[in-house]
This record gives structure tokens, sequence and C-alpha cells, in this order.
């Protein structure tokens, strides 16, 4: 019993991780309206700018990882304007979007091999120290990456609900041709989302190299799809639902490991996707009654 | 046919409804198709494009029943209803646009084979019976006027030619009841006339012409009876001079300025 | 022409001819049906598993080659059980991914899928001997043949192979079935009020494309008599989707130029002089390569280089006279709406 209520807080900690990421993706997703599946490689980049400067600038891991994602929102916004965008104005249907994402996560992939090389790293925290909090074992790490997680994710629904640019985002998302004749600047808005998603992006990577101890240039390649799997279970667009299924999933991930081999992790991800599509394609937002 | 008692309607649609969120669109929708040709108006928003999805297939009905050719169709899938011998055209054409004019035909023709084990191995076969089809397909382009059109991409055509190949397309599929969904919408004044003349060809080469219509003028014209939709019900059925005279059907397009 | 390079082209033409099977059944499913299959190349690896726990005796442990089935069939037999394997996998993922067609939901399903087999297939060894996978697969004419000019044997195989898909391929493309995938992925709606069976129709476009990659992959573990889960085939997918792109989607000589050029792409990087000390940058120069080369191709000339051949054309003399058609004068070019 004492392995389920661990697993069970294993669950929430891949939930906040997931639940940055996919929020970041499913926010995106709603205003280009297409998949980017080099996503992944954002979330792989946070971890790597945050082992350089925090191995060759010596600096705090937090400052580390903050300035990282910023670098991470910068990349995503230059990969959108300079790549994606001149794609949209050719007015590239969807499916040559996905492989033209498809094709920049390769280019990525190849760029970080030969920029970083193929051997695992770690993040040094030095919080390693195990906490009981009722049933839960955390570490004090651990703990961070859900109160991080459950900041930031706060941080996102003001965002969304209080300025002017989730607003405008939410509107985007819902509608854009309706966004662009009540005068939303749909540009500098998807500016900001580039900027916005790929820090979350950044932050999601970080959390996930923190949690998983050691990783590689493929880091966010395998994680892309359990991330997918979260925006579509929840619904393209639906932050909310979003949060909802990465909950979902980030727990089952954690808990199914008491009667499943560990090696299947990744997959109940996969399988409650399929599931949610056979019975829900647009995702569960509707259950919920969320927008 | 027998004088006394008439044949049975080849549409027969009862007690339909369907909602929207919240929006109720069909409403206990009933009449019957017994007429060659019969046009269906109504104000904007009486739900009549809610009805040509209805029975059409796209759209399943939250009651009632319709009844094709003695067929129940209420929950029938729309490819099944096409092949039953109901077909329809969309207001805003729509065409097949990487195919040629001729493949759209041959496309649409009753006699397409789909088989994929067919296509590899019965390969003589099908082309003796392409031959047939293209034959067919090249008349009713003469017919329509698209014959020189027949091998660019549909998607090259004019406004007007792609009105044209719509109807070509349904006159191939020989069907016993079509429905047009507003053929003369953003077509010409002289292309009109030549989609009259086809709507009334086929009527008279035997099939029951549904014509959901703005244009009262070509209603007029064209329609042996008339039904008034408004509201998600149907109001009036007749004639465009009794619905002149009917209160209700005026108080239902009053403010259109349309009748 | 000494021998070593006259094997190079020899391996080089054996490359090209699983690429073109690959690339002709990917423009089936993807080209004519505009099915975005994005788990492609999991129908490859089980073309190859399946051809070859066909062609295997039984499970051999003094080896340590573990698998199912092992029924020693000779290898045209062999190589028509990977397809049909693959082509019954395309059905499975077809009758669940397919209602919704949607790109973005069809690509995450279909890799769903892929990693769902491929865990399943490197953790449970008993199946295709997990992560170290097949090998010493029965060659085709291996016993009697050099090794070292085995490339030579092998291409014959492959011509003869390829030529038959080429074949089929072209037939379908002049028939009735495909004009109709071609007006499901144009049109799935109007399709439908035409009569036909939208599902139906994707659903066997999606089994034949992946029947096609079942026969590439088979081709494969014959060719190398070997076959284990690499980690990632998004070089392979790329390339796939780059070759059916660059010939022009929905073109069966299309979809072989590409393949030739993406071929000769992926094949002409190993002649980059390697720097001293990074060994491994012709691979990821390979990749930058090929992810460039499509995004050029999507961003130049998205329709490819040839353009989707019309299937069906009129001999105007003999069907005019036919009909005693006299040519109506062309409808007046009016605006549109």
């Amino acid at each position: 019993m004492i392995a389920f209520w661990h697993s069970l807080g294993f669950g929430l900690v891949t939930a906040g991780v997931l639940a940055v990421s996919s929020v970041g993706l499913t926010v995106q997703f709603g205003v280009i309206n297409y998949a980017n599946i080099s996503y992944g490689q954002y979330m792989t980049l946070g971890a790597y700018f945050t082992w350089d400067l925090t191995n060759y600038a010596h600096l705090n891991i937090w400052i580390a990882g903050l300035l990282a994602c910023i670098g991470v929102g910068l990349v995503s916004l230059f990969i959108g304007k300079a790549i994606f965008s001149q794609f949209v104005k050719r007015g590239s249907p969807g499916s040559h979007m996905l492989l033209v994402t498809f094709a920049t996560a390769l280019l990525l992939s190849a760029i970080y091999s030969v920029a970083w090389g193929p051997s695992p790293r770690q993040l040094d925290i030095h919080a390693l120290n195990a906490l009981h909090v009722g049933p839960f074992l955390f570490t004090a790490v651990q703990l961070y990456v859900i109160g991080l997680s459950a900041g930031l994710l706060i941080a996102m629904h003001l965002v969304l609900t209080r300025t002017r640019l989730g607003k405008a985002m939410r509107a985007m998302s819902d509608n854009m041709t309706l966004a662009r004749l009540t005068g939303i600047p749909t540009g500098r808005v998807t500016d900001a989302v580039w900027l916005i998603t790929g820090f979350l992006a950044g932050v999601g990577g970080v959390a996930l190299a923190i949690e998983i101890a050691s990783f590689d240039i493929n880091l966010g390649l395998n994680f892309f799809f359990v991330v997918m799997a979260a925006v579509v279970v929840g619904g393209i667009g639906k932050p909310y639902g979003t949060m909802v299924g990465a909950l979902l999933i980030g727990v089952s991930i954690e808990v199914s490991t008491n009667v499943i081999p560990a090696q299947y992790k990744l997959d109940v991800a996969f399988l409650i996707l399929i599931l949610i599509l056979l019975w829900k394609p647009q995702g569960i937002s509707r259950i919920t009654g969320k927008v | 046919m027998n004088s006394v008692s008439e044949a049975p309607p080849i549409l027969e649609v009862m007690g339909l409804s369907k909602a929207f969120g919240g929006v109720q669109a069909v409403h206990d929708c009933r009449f019957e198709i017994t007429q060659r040709v019969t046009g269906i108006i109504g104000p904007n928003g009486a739900g009549k494009s809610t009805l040509i999805g209805l029975l059409s297939g796209t759209l399943l009905a939250d009651a009632g029943r319709i009844c094709f050719g003695g067929n129940e169709i209420t929950r029938m899938a729309p490819h099944r209803r096409s092949q039953l011998g109901l077909t329809r055209t969309f207001q805003i054409s729509r065409q097949f646009h990487t195919l040629s004019v001729l493949e759209n035909l041959l496309v649409a023709s009753p006699d397409a084979d789909d088989r994929l084990i067919g296509a590899i191995v019965l390969r003589r076969q099908m082309k003796r019976r392409d031959r047939e089809s293209v034959k067919r397909s090249l008349q009713v382009l003469e017919d329509v006027g698209l014959y020189a059109k027949r091998d660019d991409r549909a998607g090259e055509l004019s406004g007007g030619q792609m009105r044209l190949l719509e109807i070509a397309r349904a006159i191939i599929r020989q069907p016993k009841l079509v429905l047009f969904d507003e053929p003369t919408a953003g077509v010409n004044p002289v292309l009109i006339e030549r989609v009259e003349e086809q709507l009334r060809n086929m009527a008279e080469s035997g099939t029951t012409v549904l014509l959901v219509e703005h244009n009262l003028k070509v209603v007029e014209r064209m329609c042996d009876s008339v039904i008034v939709v408004a509201n998600g019900s149907v109001i009036a059925v007749g004639s465009m001079e009794e619905h002149r005279a009917n209160d209700e059907v005026v108080k239902a397009y009053l403010g259109t300025g349309e009748a | 022409m000494n021998s070593a390079s006259g094997l190079w082209i020899a391996n080089a033409l054996v490359n090209f001819g699983v690429l073109a099977t690959i690339s002709v059944g990917l423009n089936i499913s993807f080209g004519m049906a505009g099915i975005l299959d994005l788990s492609y190349f999991f129908s490859v690896a089980i073309g190859a598993y399946f051809g070859g726990v066909l062609a295997l005796g039984g499970t051999n442990a003094a080896l340590d080659l573990n698998h199912i089935l092992g029924l020693s069939l000779p290898w045209p037999i062999a190589i028509l059980g990977g397809a049909v394997a693959s082509g019954l996998l395309g059905l499975l993922v077809g009758l669940v991914a397919l209602r919704r067609l949607r790109s973005d939901y069809l690509a995450i399903v279909l890799f769903a899928v892929w990693s769902i087999g491929y865990d399943i297939i490197s953790n449970t060894p008993s199946l295709f001997n997990g992560i170290t996978g097949l090998f010493n697969v029965p060659q085709p004419f291996g016993a009697t043949s050099n090794p070292l000019t085995y490339p030579w044997v092998f291409l014959p195989i492959v011509a003869v192979v390829l030529g038959l898909l080429v074949l089929v391929a072209y037939a379908l493309e002049r028939s009735g079935f495909g004009r109709t995938v071609r007006s499901v992925r144009d049109d799935s709606d109007l399709a439908e009020a035409m009569g036909k069976a939208v599902m139906s129709v994707r659903i066997r476009s999606m089994v034949v494309g992946c029947a096609y990659a079942g026969v590439a992959g088979a081709l494969t573990i014959f060719y190398v008599g070997a076959y284990n889960p690499s980690a990632w085939f998004i070089f392979e997918t790329i390339a796939a989707f780059a070759a059916v792109l660059i010939g022009g989607r929905g073109n069966v000589f299309g979809a072989l130029i590409g393949a030739f050029i993406i071929n000769g792409i992926a094949s002409g990087v190993q002649f980059i002089p390697t720097i001293a000390g990074r060994l491994d940058l012709t691979a990821d120069f390979r990749e930058a390569l090929l992810a460039l080369v499509l995004m050029l191709v999507l961003y130049i000339r998205p329709h490819g280089v040839f353009r989707e051949r019309l299937g069906t054309r009129t001999r105007d003399e003999t069907t005019a006279d036919e009909l005693s058609i006299e040519s109506q004068p062309p409808l007046p070019i009016e605006s549109v709406q």
C-alpha cells in the first residue's frame, strides 16, 4: 500500500511537469492552429541551457533555470517567425505544417547532437533530502517541482483571464477570423505566444531533467508525445482541460507501475489517449464544462 | 398510373426535429413530396439548411422519421442514401478540385467501380466499363455545356462553370430524387436560364426535383408545388399565388423584403 | 570500374529499390489518400519482423535467438507474409485512427501506436528477440553466394519486386479506385454525397500503403540478414515523405524520382570528409540536410516536380466522333459569385 502512495506522489510530480509543458503546447496549438512537433525540442533546450549555465557560469540553479527558459522563449520566437510563419504565409495546409515542424525537430536534433554530443548529463540540485508529507514520500526537489508547476499554472491562469494579452490569446484560439475582425493585433499576440509557450516548454524541460535524474538530447523527443497526449485528452487549445488531462495522465503513468512493468510507463499515456479519442474525440473539456 | 389512387410519395417526412445546443432548428417538421418539381422556401434562419442536412444524412434527427421510396432512411448514413437514389447538391459549389471535370463525373457515376482488388486483377474488364462510363459522362457534359472543359481540373473552373458541374454530377447519378441547395445562388442571370433548363430536363426524365431556393421568381417558374418553412416547421404548402395571399407566410417573410 | 565502386553502386541501387518501394506505397496512402501516416516505418518494421520469423527456423537457444513462428518458409512467401502482416496492422490502426482525419489527431494516434508497439517488441524477447533483434535470417541465394558480391545477387530480386509493385500502383492510379481515393481526399463530404463509403476508402488506401511498407521491410531484413529496433525512425520517415513530396504527391513516377533523389542525397553525404575527432558528424549532417531539403521542397514547390496525373484522359477524335458531338461555343467567362 505504501508503494501505491509513493507512486501517487510521483504521479503528482509527473503531473506537474506534464501540466506546465502541456499548457504551453495547448495554448500555442490553439493560437497557431497546427501541431508543433519541435515543441519537445524546446524542452530539451531548457535542460541543456540550464546545465551549461550552472556548469560553465556557475550560476545558482534557479537563476540559471530562469535565464535558460527565457533563452528558450527567444529561440521559440525565432523559429516561429523565421521558419514557421514563412510557410503559413505561403498558405501551407495543416499537413504540410506538421511536416515542417517535424523537419525542424530533426534539424534541431542534429544541431543538439553536434553542440552537446550524445553522452547523458545530470542537473544537480543538492536538495535530495527525503520528506514525508502525509502518506507521500517526496524529495525536497520534487516538492519544488510541484510547487513551481502550481505557481506557473496559476500565473498562466491569471494571464489568460486578467490580461488583455491573455484575452486576445483566447479569442484567437476560439475564432481566428473573428479575432482579426475585432482588431486584435494577431501578429504581435502570436509573437508573445511563441515567447511565453517557449518559456513554459523550457521550464517543463528543466523540471523533467531534474525529475529523471539523467538526460540526453532525446529528452524532449521522448516526452513530447506524452505532452501531446495530455493536450489531446484535455482538448486542443483548452488550457484547463489540458491541466486535468495532465493530472490524469501523470498520475496514471506512475500509479500503473504498481501493476505493469515500468518500461511501459509512457505507453500508459498513449493508451489513455487512444481510449479518450475513441470515446470523446474533442477531448474531455466538454465533460468538465470548462472552456 | 391509376387515376383513383395516387402513387405513394417518394419522400415522406414525419415529425422531424433537431436541436443544436439549445436552439431548436427544426421542430416537428412534416411534409410529403408527390410532385415532379417541389420548391422549399423560407426566410433566413428558418431551418432550411438543417432540413437539407437531415434529409441528406449529414445530420441525424433527434426525433421523427424520413421515408424515401418506401425505405426508412432516418438513421441511414449519407453515402447509403445516395446509393439508394437520393442525391444532393451544395449551396456553395463543391467539386473534386484536383480531378478533371470528366473525372468528377466518372466518380459520381452510379456504375463507378471502387473495388481495390478488381482494379488490379480485372483491368481489362474495368477498362471496358470505364469506356462506357466515359461515353455517358461526355454526353452529360455536352448537354450541360462543359464538354470543352472535360480535361481541365475542376478547381480551375469559374463560379458558374462549377455550378453547372454540380448539376452535371447530379444528372449522371440518375437519382430518384435530387435535392438542389440554392442552385442559382451567385449565378449570373444568363446562366440561371441554363440552370433552369437542366433542372427541367432532369424532371422530365423522371427525377423528382426538390429545390431549396431564395430566388422566388425561379421557384415560381419551375415548381409544381411550394413548401414554406419558417421557425423550423412547415407553415404552408401550395402555389406561390396562394402563399402570397397567406398572412402567415407574409408575416414570416416580413422585413426581409423578398416576397 | 573496380569491384569496390561497383559494389557501392549495387548497394546504392538496392537501397534505392527499398526506398522506392516505401515511396510508392506512401504515395498511395499519403499522396493519393492524404493520410499523414507518421507511423509508416512501424509498418516497415512489422514487415521486416514477420518476414524474418517466417523464414527463420525454430528458435535457436544456442545463439540466443528467440522469436515466434519460425516456419522456415521460402523467402518469396515470407516477403508476402510480411506484407500481409503490415497490411493487417494498417487495418487495425486505420479502424481506430481514421475516424477523425484532422492531421494532428491522426499523427499523435499513429505515433502512439508506434510507441506502444515498439516498446512491446523491445521488452518482449520471445516476440522478435527484443532489443537485440533478429539475425541469422536466411538470405535469398545466400548459401550459394559470395557475401562480398551479395548486393549484385540481391539486386534482381529488388528489381522484380519493385517492378511488380510499380505496375500495381500504376493500375491503381488509373482505376476507379484511384479516382475515388483522390475524390475522398479532395472533399470527403462531397464524396459521401456521391455514394462513397469514405471510411472504407481511407482504410483500404492505408492498408495498401502499409502492405508496401511491409514488403520494403521484408526486403531489408533479407538483404541485411538482421533487423533490430532502432531508437527512432524520424530520419527515415522524413526521407520517405520528402521523396513523395519532391516527386509530386499522387504520382507514381514522381515517387520513383523522389526516391532516387533522396537516396542520392542520403548516400552522397557519405563522401563528405570526416572531421577529425567527431566521426559521427556525418550522421548529424545527413539529418540536418534532409530536414532542410524537405522544408525547401515544401516551401518552393509543395506540389512536387510532377503534378498529380489525371487518371483518365479523353481521346478527342474517336470519342467525339462516336458521340457525333459538334462543339458548343464555350461558356462565357463570368466573374465568380
